[in-house]
């Protein structure tokens, strides 16, 4: 592979990490699906006995229970999925500015003839576009293996939810990026940003509990991400304007960051 | 700082004026050529908290010349030349390198620099050839021709990744990235450190030849014979201050140097009072030793009317050369 941009090099650079998050997040995947078969008769009632307040705290809506999109909901989509594409978001987006100082390679890139904005914008959408080819992956998996065990929900919803988890991990994927080019240190920025997504998990979630907290939900992405159900109902336009709007604008942040600081 | 030879000259010189660039120096409507520096620092500060790394540094560089920036480590000339690249910012002063701002002119100027960084760190994992076919297409190259050919003359393997080579061949890597573009400035931050003589004076070469095209050259060291060999000017740092900027001459003639005498009996230590240009002297028995600052001379005349049986001299290094500008090598003395 040609590595003619800093584009391509992202890339390249996680090509080793990409198959084997493929891999991974295919094999939970289809384990998870095979089960489907056996347990749908017994899932139903195995869930109803579950307090409705550890359901309601997970995401799991009870009206879905007996259904396979209910089940996939519960078992994939309400939590294991948007955490993995999170994670790696996060763990990719402070290790490209932030990372690379603290090795010490920013300092040769800077002095390329490339500015620092498109430094930055090269390594995210390189990071983004990895994330992409895991998630379509995952989403490739899923329609293939619910064929195959008998789960009926359409491909389009399954993209769609899919495609609402990659616009959520983006998202704090942005916040890591931001967070990398204030402060200028991984680690830092990698458990700051996983703090306010940590948060906002808790908001949606205890949302669901607590009265109190209720009626902050919508300002939650995970609300944007799942608030409207995508596995059932599809993509909500306003959550998907909410979920972009704020990347952009956590990105736009993070370039102003990396412009003005010294950069070693 | 009465010693900086001309931090302010003036911008503007006739057509017999210092040498003018080859190219990227637009007549003046005047007719006159006008005279770029390839780098000004004009009372250049950069504080990072309490810390003046760099305090108030004036100096400049021309086209088809080598400017040796000498300090010790931690003296803030990494500091300084990180300013000259736009990755750090000043804290006040005015940096212009070949005639623009760094920070306005961002990548357009760095397409005309190369720069060997002094904690050089690479994509480990990538092949030397990989890294160049990154660097030459950030530069808008897509022929690897001059990389590769500097690359064999500095004898480094470019097909293994950059981690598993050793720290002299990771340098030749950089040295060759920023030389091979023919850039008209090269920044260059301790170029030669673990690179073993024969490879020091290949480089050298590369960058007499870079000169000699035109190129303005600005090479940190914290070792004096390396600047001897390789700078005509000579900025010397200490403490982020400039302490002079000298031509490389000057620079020998006031160096403290190190000579031993030894005779073939006894010596009378009257002989050797009061010799100019001698520091210190001891003479014990047959043993002479002195600290001579510039010619060795009058040393040498007053020892001849003795049976000599060897002289031995040593180069002064930057502490002797402190001493020859401050007579103390304590801080805060200038």
């Amino acid at each position: 592979m040609a590595l003619r941009s800093v584009f391509a090099k992202t890339v390249y650079d996680r090509r080793h990490g990409l198959l084997w998050w493929n891999l991974g997040i295919g094999v939970m995947t289809v384990a998870t699906m095979s089960v489907w078969p056996s347990v749908r008769d017994e899932y139903a009632k195995l869930v109803e006995n579950y307090p409705t307040a550890l359901l309601a705290f997970f995401g799991i809506d009870k009206a879905g229970l007996g259904t396979s999109a209910g089940y996939l909901q519960a078992e994939l989509f309400s939590l294991l999925v948007p955490l993995a594409f999170i994670a790696y978001m996060i763990a990719g987006a402070s290790s490209t500015i932030a990372g690379e100082r603290e090795v010490g390679t920013l300092e040769l890139l800077l002095a390329q003839p490339v500015s620092r904005p498109r430094i930055a914008s090269e390594k995210f959408l390189g990071l983004c576009a990895s994330l992409a080819v895991i998630a379509g992956g995952f989403a490739v998996v899923v329609v293939v293996f619910s064929r195959v065990f008998d789960l009926r929900v359409g491909a389009v919803d399954i993209v769609a939810a899919t495609a609402s988890a990659y616009l959520l991990a983006v998202l704090f994927g942005a916040a890591a990026l931001l967070a990398g080019c204030l402060t200028g240190h991984r680690a830092f920025a990698a458990g700051l940003a996983a703090v306010v997504a940590g948060a906002a998990y808790l908001l949606t979630s205890l949302g669901s509990l607590v009265s109190g907290i209720r009626r902050f939900r919508p300002a939650s992405p995970f609300w944007w991400y799942s608030g409207h159900d995508p596995l059932r109902h599809g993509l909500e336009p306003l959550h998907v304007a909410l979920l972009v709007g704020v990347t952009l604008v956590l990105f736009a942040l993070a370039l102003v960051a990396f412009e003005r600081r010294d950069a070693v | 700082m009465s010693a900086i030879l001309h931090p302010r000259r003036p911008e503007r010189m006739g057509p017999n004026g210092p040498r003018t660039r080859r190219e990227g120096v637009p007549p003046s409507p005047h007719g006159v050529a006008e005279m770029t520096h390839a780098i000004v620092c004009d009372d250049l500060m950069k504080h990072f908290g309490p810390v003046r790394a760099v305090d108030g540094i004036s100096f400049t560089v021309d086209a088809g010349e080598v400017v040796g920036f000498l300090g010790p480590n931690g003296a803030g000339k990494t500091t300084t030349i990180r300013m000259l690249l736009d990755i750090v910012r000043p804290t006040s002063g005015r940096v212009e390198v070949l005639g623009t701002d760094p920070r306005r002119a961002g990548a357009a100027l760095r397409l005309r620099v190369g720069y060997v960084p002094g904690d050089l760190a690479l994509y480990e994992h990538l092949t030397g050839r990989q890294l160049f076919e990154l660097f030459a297409a950030l530069r808008h190259q897509r022929d690897l021709t001059a990389y590769v050919e500097m690359a064999e003359r500095l004898d480094v393997a470019l097909d293994r990744p950059v981690g598993t080579l050793s720290r002299g061949n990771r340098q030749k890597i950089g040295v060759v990235q920023a030389l091979a573009p023919g850039p008209e400035l090269l920044v260059l931050d301790e170029p030669t450190s673990g690179l073993d003589p024969i490879v020091q004076r290949e480089f050298r070469a590369l960058v007499r030849e870079a000169v000699d095209r035109g190129a303005a050259v600005l090479l940190s060291s914290h070792v004096l014979a390396e600047v001897q060999r390789t700078a005509d000017r000579v900025a010397i740092i200490r403490s982020g201050r400039l302490v002079a900027v000298d031509p490389v001459r000057e620079l020998e003639a006031k160096a403290l140097r190190v000579v031993e005498i030894r005779f073939a009996g006894h010596v009378p230590a009257a002989a050797f009072e009061d010799l100019p240009g001698v520091r210190e002297i001891t003479v014990e028995g047959d043993l002479v030793r002195a600290s001579v600052a510039g010619p060795v001379d009058a040393l040498v005349k007053a020892a001849s009317q003795f049976t000599v049986d060897s002289i031995a001299g040593h180069e002064a290094d930057l502490e002797d050369v402190f001493l020859a500008y401050y007579g103390s090598t304590t801080d805060g003395v200038a």
